[in-house]
């Protein structure tokens, strides 16, 4: 399949100086990336806070992740842990200046495809360095507290949300636009059959390997919030591996959902958004953003903004006069 | 835990920096009869100011407690405004100065809340002149509120990349496209009450082609965009220091 104009080429190729007149209003897709590219200006100031400054951000919020990570990972995390613990004024005001410019040059129309493909190596680059490949290799992955890895929704996303349409039939969701539906579809369900994965792989299957991660409270996060986690924790009790077994089930079942039919597809994503939100709250933690440590707001708003992506389009707006197949040259 | 000075200073420097263009902004519009955001930029002015000294105490230009009269009365402006646009909206006659829109007053009502919330639930830190910021985060039963300034910091921030988005909109008009878009000022002010359907204010949602506002409408309107992208990312920044 060949694609189709590209949606921001417009802007680029008229120069900088381009004319109003070939401004259009945000589309869906277009949207999607604003909201994005708020995330991504959220990780950079959180980037910009007290203790990334200081030799604890390297020393113990970036070694540790080298444990149980195979020799070749652990030895590369503990050498850039390293390197950030000496230069930790100079590399946090570095990653954070990145995050500011792939969050602005997102939200800015002529630079979105150089922001994007810039945001996926650095997610890349943060996967590894900064979250331990996710805690996939080391074991210690668990779906309610962000594994496979919240930068890797970004990067992921960052394709997703690419501005370019592909020749064909309209695709039934926004998701698709770029790599087409034979791409997207395996996409969401490698996303979610892998958070399946996580929710019943290791000590998850425990009976109290749940509660455990549940009840965890951070330093500083709300009263209310460390209440809701112990009451969270006690409903969860010894049935670890039951509440597991079911999460894995209504995960496995919203990753199936891109292939139903759409109302089922509807119901299924609005469950995937229901469920990316709980997960966010109550075995995230908001991110831990409140603790003064937090790096970005984990994977539950990602997980959200996915499925909202994935979200299916009424079947008689695909067979519709698709005048937008010739538009969207202008379109982003 | 102690903040980078040169952090503070530097976003400092920024606000101050804002405050004055919004301030020469004003003088230049109101001399060459462009159109003002006269609510808009004095709002800007007033908190450009005080971040700056909330950031560097030195800069602090008013005594404490007269900055929470203030957003408290921007917030209140601009609560008022909004609801006098629900209520056009929804048929009922009210004074309205009709030059913004509903998202226009509620993003600036959301600043004037999230500069109130700055200083009242802000813990002084007891700074000396000079150096670092002069508040930290909540404590006791403020920060069990926490919620809400990360709620002020998604909305800021989702402002600041809208505005950005929108910033192609009034990107300079050329050769001929100059002349469509002065013939279509002058038809449009031609028509009564026309003018005020012109220039999507800052934090208004994108608007289609036909309301793009012409130069003489809008003076210099991508840097007074700047100035409230800028300002919405200094403010979620403290904010966010405030979680």
């Amino acid at each position: 399949m060949g694609r189709t104009s590209e949606s921001v080429g417009t802007m680029q190729a008229q120069d900088c100086t381009s004319p109003g007149p070939t401004w259009r209003p945000p589309d869906e897709r277009r949207v999607l990336q604003l909201v994005l590219a708020t995330v991504w200006l959220f990780d950079a100031v959180l980037q910009l806070q007290p203790v990334m400054f200081t030799r604890q951000f390297g020393k113990t919020m970036i070694a540790p992740l080298a444990r149980g990570n195979p020799s070749a990972v652990a030895h590369s995390i503990t050498w850039v842990s390293g390197v950030i613990t000496r230069h930790s004024v100079a590399t946090d005001a570095a990653f954070a200046s990145v995050q500011i410019l792939i969050g602005l040059g997102i939200a800015w129309r002529p630079t979105v495809k150089a922001a994007l493909a810039v945001s996926i190596a650095w997610a890349g680059l943060v996967w590894w360095f900064g979250e331990g490949l996710g805690g996939v290799a080391s074991g210690v992955a668990h779906t309610v507290t962000g594994a496979p890895g919240a930068v890797l929704i970004y990067a992921l996303l960052a394709v997703l949300l690419w501005p370019v349409d592909r020749a064909g039939p309209h695709p039934p969701f926004t998701a698709a636009r770029a790599v087409g539906e034979r791409v997207a579809r395996p996409i969401w369900v490698l996303v979610w059959g892998g958070l399946a994965f996580f929710a019943l792989s290791g000590a998850n299957r425990s009976a109290e390997g749940l509660r455990t991660v549940l009840a965890q409270s951070v330093p500083g996060e709300p009263g209310w919030l460390a209440t809701l986690n112990r009451h969270a924790a006690d409903l969860v009790g010894e049935r670890g591996l039951t509440v597991s077994i079911a999460l894995a089930v209504v995960l496995g079942a919203i990753a199936l959902s891109v292939y139903m039919p759409w109302r089922a597809a509807r119901v299924m994503t609005a469950v995937a958004v229901v469920l990316a939100v709980g997960i966010w709250v109550v075995g995230e933690n908001f991110g831990q953003v409140f603790s003064g440590s937090a790096t970005d707001p984990n994977s539950g708003p990602l997980l959200a903004l996915l499925a909202v992506a994935f979200w299916r389009r009424h079947p008689e707006a695909d067979t519709a006069p698709s005048s937008r197949r010739v538009l969207t040259s202008e379109t982003v | 835990m102690p903040h980078p000075t040169w952090l503070a200073y530097s976003f400092g420097v920024v606000m101050v920096a804002v405050s004055l263009y919004c301030i020469a902004w004003l003088v230049v519009a109101r001399r060459r009869r462009h159109q003002r955001h006269v609510d808009v930029n004095i709002s800007h002015v007033a908190m450009g100011l005080a971040m700056a000294g909330t950031l560097v105490p030195g800069l602090n230009v008013l005594p404490e407690g007269l900055w929470e009269v203030v957003f408290g009365a921007v917030a209140l402006w601009f609560a008022w405004h909004a609801v006098g646009v629900v209520m056009h909206r929804v048929g009922v006659r009210v004074q309205d100065n009709g030059r913004h829109g509903l998202s226009h007053n509620l993003i600036h009502l959301v600043m004037g809340l999230a500069m109130l919330y700055m200083y009242l639930a802000a813990v002084p830190a007891g700074a000396a002149i000079g150096t670092g910021m002069a508040m930290t985060g909540p404590t006791g039963a403020a920060a069990n509120f926490v919620g809400l300034p990360l709620l002020f910091v998604a909305i800021l921030f989702g402002s600041a990349v809208w505005q950005l988005d929108g910033l192609s909109r009034y990107a300079p008009v050329r050769g001929e496209v100059v002349g469509a878009m002065t013939a279509g000022a002058g038809a449009t002010a031609a028509t009564p009450g026309a003018s005020l359907s012109t220039g999507a204010s800052l934090g208004e949602a994108p608007r289609p082609l036909e309301s793009v506002p012409t130069p003489r409408q809008w003076l210099a309107p991508r840097l007074e965009m700047g100035c409230h992208i800028v300002m919405c990312i200094t403010m979620g920044y403290m904010l966010t220091l405030m979680l």
